[in-house]
């Protein structure tokens, strides 16, 4: 009699010689029907029967994945698609003379406009801090106001990541003379923890203007 | 007695009392097949390895795609399901003077390594980006002109390049307006990359008649969003 083995993936009972043929059949066809096809779950639930290279998906927020041992006894996802959008916007306020840029975030969690984020994913400063780790398209707005008759200023408007300003895809623009709007589009990875926050330049020697800036995240491709 | 195989799985198929014989080998077959396959960042299984319809997922490099039978040949293709992709590459210019139709294709040097996915400065080819595979991209252009010119009607533009192709100036982004101080602009472009094209450029094109040479940083982004 030749000893039975486990299979690797799914822990089936491999018996050689057949001494053990009916009893590995019921097992192994339980385990083999379990691991077929797509896993459904509900949101956040874990997987009924987890196994190296299992495909899972989530039944209402478009999540899938597989799954792959973390060494350590549980299992780490890797996700083939997760729909994900974050907006949130802020209250205007009244900004001087403002050489150098300066943060303005987004206090404002818009829900109605969001797909798969929490009010949890504000970040440092009121900025976002990325969930999950992949590539997201940034889409920021700021409306800039200023006093009637009040001439031509410049305006910038930019981005701030991990702390860093970061200046290469800024929009520059010149109020005219009440209201204009600058967008800034921006598009790069991001790790679980990266945050980013709207920052801005007003160059209006005297008046006060004020600016409404509201931002959208999306993800382009997850790459956890 | 005999055996055959089944024709996706190659499943052993008795057709006697042997039974029991394909048991131990048809267990193994099904729990290597269980789900999708993972490999290594860059890794192609053997053909003997797969199966048609067969999902590979490449590690943590967020790859993954179907096995493709050809079923003359019967050897595989990928069909890509996720290929997260995307390079970023800027440069500093000086553009001289020309009219508004004078578009010149001016080369990006430096890749941001920041602002890459699944690519590298190899992707930076005579200073334009090539596309990895055929598939639908966005590409993102920033211009930052450092020369202020006072007056009205100076014309300074930038548009993304096609193959070297001017004639999508369509969709360029003009500064018209006189400027004090640095001006920016930034144009998008969304396209199609084929699967019957070999991969193309995609570059920067500048224009700017104000009669003298002016300096402007250029930005590039080209993000593969869904493979075709």
């Amino acid at each position: 009699m030749v000893a039975p083995t486990l299979s690797a993936k799914l822990g089936l009972l491999v018996d050689p010689d057949g001494e053990l043929l009916v009893d590995n059949n019921y097992s192994n066809w339980d385990k083999v029907d379990l691991a077929s096809g797509v896993q459904h779950v509900d949101a956040g639930q874990p997987a009924p029967f987890p196994y190296e290279g299992a495909l899972v998906a989530e039944r209402v927020t478009g999540i899938s994945y597989t799954l792959t041992s973390d060494g350590l006894g549980g299992w780490t996802k890797r996700y083939i698609n997760y729909p994900y959008m974050y907006c949130a916007y802020s209250p205007s306020g009244p900004f001087g003379y403002t050489p150098n840029y300066n943060q303005w975030g987004w206090n404002t969690y818009a829900g109605v406009y969001c797909v798969n984020s929490l009010e949890t994913h504000r970040g440092p400063n009121n900025g976002w801090q990325c969930p999950v780790k992949g590539l997201y398209q940034i889409s920021m707005m700021q409306r800039w106001e200023g006093p009637a008759g009040g001439g031509e200023h410049l305006v910038c408007g930019s981005l701030m990541i991990n702390g860093a300003d970061y200046t290469h895809m800024e929009n520059r623009l010149q109020t005219n003379p009440t209201a204009t709007c600058l967008n800034v589009q921006y598009i790069r990875p991001f790790n679980v923890g990266d945050w980013v926050v709207g920052i801005f330049q007003n160059y209006a020697p005297t008046n006060q203007l004020s600016m409404l800036s509201s931002v959208f995240i999306s993800m382009v491709r997850p790459m956890a | 007695m005999s055996a055959t195989n089944s024709s996706r799985l190659k499943l052993r198929l008795e057709s006697d009392d042997e039974l029991v014989d394909q048991f131990a080998t048809n267990w193994h077959i099904l729990d290597k097949f269980a789900g999708g396959l993972l490999v290594a960042p860059g890794t192609t299984p053997p053909d003997s390895e797969l199966y048609d319809g067969c999902l590979v997922r490449e590690g943590a490099n967020g790859k993954s795609w179907l096995a493709v039978r050809n079923p003359l040949s019967g050897t595989y293709s990928k069909s890509w399901l996720t290929y997260p992709w995307q390079c970023a590459a800027y440069a500093n210019v000086l553009v001289g003077s020309s009219q508004p139709d004078g578009f010149v294709v001016y080369g990006l040097s430096t890749v941001d390594p920041l602002r890459c996915t699944n690519a590298d400065s190899s992707a930076l080819v005579g200073g334009q980006l090539i596309p990895p595979i055929p598939g639908i991209y966005q590409a993102q252009l920033h211009t930052r002109w450092s020369y202020a010119d006072g007056a009205d009607g100076i014309y300074k533009s930038g548009a993304i390049s096609l193959n070297g192709n001017v004639g999508v100036r369509a969709w360029n982004c003009d500064i018209r307006r006189k400027n004090n101080n640095v001006v920016t602009n930034f144009c998008a472009q969304i396209f199609t990359f084929s699967p019957s094209e070999a991969p193309y450029p995609v570059g920067v094109l500048l224009a700017q008649n104000s009669g003298g040479n002016r300096d402007v940083d250029i930005d590039l982004t080209l993000t593969l969003l869904s493979p075709k």
